[in-house]
């Protein structure tokens, strides 16, 4: 993988440049959206690294200024952990 | 061997004692308290695992915990990050392939 | 549930500053962090930090780090460590897990979110092999964790981090075979940029790099020139070998918290990208949740710190531990701080993005917007000798004279505090240029080791009949013998002419930053600036 289109984007979900153009060529103009179509930013650091990359990416081939594509939207848990740790969080106001 | 013992701002390397671990079964000297990343790096190990699509190498990437590249199969549990992890004496730490299914036996 | 005042999520400088203030007035406070020690990045940083007193400039990054740690500890506040958040829920109740097994949830008054930034990637062929790493993994590891990254590195981005990180990469003992810039000016301070050229290492500009190659690991890299455009120029590609190359592009906040607790978050570019919006309280758009550091816009560290004592302050102040007519006067104090930090050229885009994002009457500095001249692509003797800092010729001849080079306007004045007879000024801004009076200066050579851009030389004229000598400030190993011979070098690092080594002073007040003074030619007393690095052993 030497040429452009093979770059890796997402490191985790080893998600490539053409396969992200693709999703924004098939409609997938957010980051949210590129995520569902490709698993980009879907990986163990959740796009920490991928998401403004994927950000530029939009902005090239749509023409989409960077401000308006928005980050994903965060979502309790933040941290990857096991379901079972979350069933224990106590979380009631008591 | 690419330890920085003497340094001209934070001067010689303090004296930690050495704890053995083992990689892929190869027993490898560290020092106690230092990460398990800063461990293989001190003996030049620079390939931590194998991809599961491309199935290509990844070592240490951004060094504090965020990119989770450098994750290895450590004492029997894959998907630890090695750059946030300490060594302990008798860590088995062992090369991740893909999710960490598989064991990787080779160790050029 | 645990109930407690302040819950301040990230232990870095902008963590510490807030719980530290608020701790001060009284606040219960406690600190997580999801890393197993505390003091984020500042550990890492080895060098002397820029500013005035107020802002402990001349001071390393990690001694601050200590001291801070040391004050949190005095106040009795409890920092968390290997703790991540994993949650922020309604009523402000947050969840937390500890070492990936504990699970505990906290439900704090109010809220200071500190957590930092994430460095940024550039992508390119062969960007994920073994041996491509971010600036700040490598300077975890040289400096934290002792171990060499690599044996010969290639530095990509020439803002502060990856000038910084290129010295330290050489102070640690390794070799950095060259710095890439793709823009045709030097990102980050001039004068971390002229201690790296005074070693030797070629800054390549207008390059980008285009692939990095090897089999299982980086073996060689490729760059390429770029034109006005940002374009490829076909057929400029050159190739060396690396066995590391490190990423400086710069850094994101980390706005995963922000996001989740529902802060309103809008772009800004010079401040690193999406980040939540505050006030001048430093709160967010969510009542009672304040936001603080790098994630509230990428700069300094001491930027961080200052604003995380602002949030301190001002979670104090809302919860009644701070009298209402004190509040306003500690939170002028902390903003004219802050606005000498983001003063002068460097600083003007952010000070405009932090008054855009706050809402520009509300920022309390007395400074006017400062006119930005353009930065020279290089600073040049003559640069020097047109700066108020520069001794005249006249005066060189008459004895010893400090000469400083520091001709681009950054915050920082720890010369005019070093000095024991007056003779560095710094007027109305602590951006403006030193001002040497010639007169004044008896040559006695304290300022060289307070400059914490390593910019003043001490000039004599007169060593003897036929050398003068020149000395300044040296922090690598091996340090030379004085009687030894070695060869001086240029700003640029290339060799001028061989010349003795008359003193080496390394006295404890001078913090590990050696003062060399070599006798030489007295037609090289401009040209020589430093000696080429010894082998270390």
């Amino acid at each position: 993988m030497t040429d452009e289109k093979g770059t890796i984007i997402c490191r985790c979900e080893e998600i490539t440049q053409e396969e992200i153009v693709n999703a924004i060529l098939e409609g997938h103009t957010t980051i949210k959206s590129i995520k569902r179509a490709t698993r980009a930013g879907m990986g163990f650091c959740q796009g920490r690294t991928c998401e403004s990359l994927i950000r530029d990416i939009i902005s090239s081939v749509t023409g989409t200024a960077k401000e308006y594509i928005l980050p994903d939207t965060a979502r309790n848990p933040v941290e990857p952990i096991k379901l079972i740790k979350l069933a224990e969080t106590p979380l009631d106001n008591k | 061997m690419n330890r920085v013992t003497e340094h001209p701002i934070l001067g010689s390397m303090e004296t930690v004692k050495q704890v053995e671990i083992t990689i892929d079964g190869k027993v490898i000297t560290a020092l106690e308290g230092e990460t398990i990343a800063a461990a293989l790096s001190a003996n030049n190990i620079r390939i931590f695992r194998q991809t599961t699509r491309f199935k290509t190498f990844r070592k240490i990437f951004c060094g504090i915990g965020q990119c989770t590249d450098c994750i290895m199969i450590v004492d029997g549990k894959p998907n630890v990050r090695t750059c946030v992890t300490r060594v302990k004496a008798g860590m088995s730490v062992r090369t991740q392939i893909g999710r960490g299914e598989e064991i990787f036996h080779e160790r050029d | 549930m645990k109930e407690i005042d302040l819950l301040v999520i990230g232990a870095g400088p902008a963590g510490l500053g807030a719980a530290i203030e608020a701790g001060r007035y009284g606040a219960s406070v406690i600190i997580v962090d999801d890393q197993d020690k505390p003091g984020g990045q500042l550990f890492k940083q080895i060098h002397k930090f820029f500013g005035s007193k107020e802002h402990q400039a001349s001071i390393r990054g990690f001694q601050i780090g200590q001291e801070l740690l040391a004050e949190a500890g005095a106040l009795g506040i409890e920092i968390n460590l290997s703790t991540k958040v994993t949650g922020i829920f309604d009523d402000k109740i947050v969840s937390l897990i500890t070492d990936d097994e504990n699970v505990s949830s906290i439900k704090p008054r109010k809220i200071v979110l500190a957590t930092g930034g994430a460095e940024k990637a550039l992508t390119f062929p062969g960007w994920t092999l073994p041996g491509v790493i971010t600036a700040g993994a490598a300077q975890t590891l040289c400096n934290i964790e002792r171990v060499l990254p690599g044996k010969r590195i290639v530095m990509i981005g020439s803002g502060n981090v990856g000038l910084i990180v290129s010295y330290q990469l050489l102070q640690a003992g390794a070799e950095v075979a060259a710095l890439i810039e793709a823009g045709n000016k030097i990102g980050g301070y001039a004068v971390h940029a002229a201690k790296i050229k005074r070693a030797g290492i070629p800054i390549i500009m207008g390059h980008t790099i285009i692939s990095a190659k090897g089999k299982n690991q980086v073996e060689e890299i490729e760059i390429i020139a770029l034109d006005k455009n940002w374009n490829h120029i076909p057929g400029s590609e050159k190739s060396f070998k690396a066995d590391t190359i490190c990423l400086a592009v710069g850094l994101n906040p980390d706005t995963r918290l922000a996001r989740l607790a529902g802060c309103r978050m809008e772009y800004y570019p010079s401040l690193g990208g999406f980040l939540p919006l505050h006030d001048v309280n430093m709160e967010s758009s969510i009542n009672g949740i304040f936001v603080a550091g790098d994630l509230a816009g990428i700069e300094e560290a001491n930027t961080a710190l200052d604003e995380g004592r602002l949030a301190g302050i001002s979670s104090a102040a809302s919860l009644g531990y701070i009298k209402k007519e004190l509040f306003p006067e500690l939170r002028k104090e902390i903003w004219g701080r802050l606005g000498s930090l983001r003063d002068g050229s460097l600083g003007a885009k952010r000070l405009s993005a932090k008054r855009e994002l706050i809402g520009e009457k509300e920022i309390h500095t007395d400074l006017s917007d400062s006119n930005t001249p353009d930065q020279p692509a290089d600073y040049t003797l003559k640069d020097f000798q047109e700066s108020p800092g520069f001794p005249s010729e006249n005066r060189i001849k008459r004895g010893a004279v400090a000469c400083i080079e520091c001709a681009q306007e950054i915050p920082c004045n720890p010369c005019v505090d070093s000095c024991p007879s007056g003779a560095i000024i710094i007027k109305d801004s602590i951006t403006k240029l030193p001002f040497l009076d010639q007169n004044r200066c008896t040559g006695c050579g304290l300022c060289l080791a307070s400059c914490p851009g390593q910019a003043i030389f001490l000039l004599n004229y007169h060593y003897s009949d036929c050398k003068a000598s020149v000395s300044f400030p040296y922090e690598y190993l091996p340090l030379p013998n004085p009687g030894e011979t070695v060869m001086g070098v240029n700003r640029d690092g290339k060799p001028v002419a061989p010349v003795e080594i008359i003193k080496v002073d390394n006295r404890k007040r001078n913090d590990h930053t050696a003062i060399i003074t070599v006798a030489v030619d007295k037609i090289f007393i401009h040209d020589i600036r430093s000696i080429k690095r010894g082998v270390r052993k």
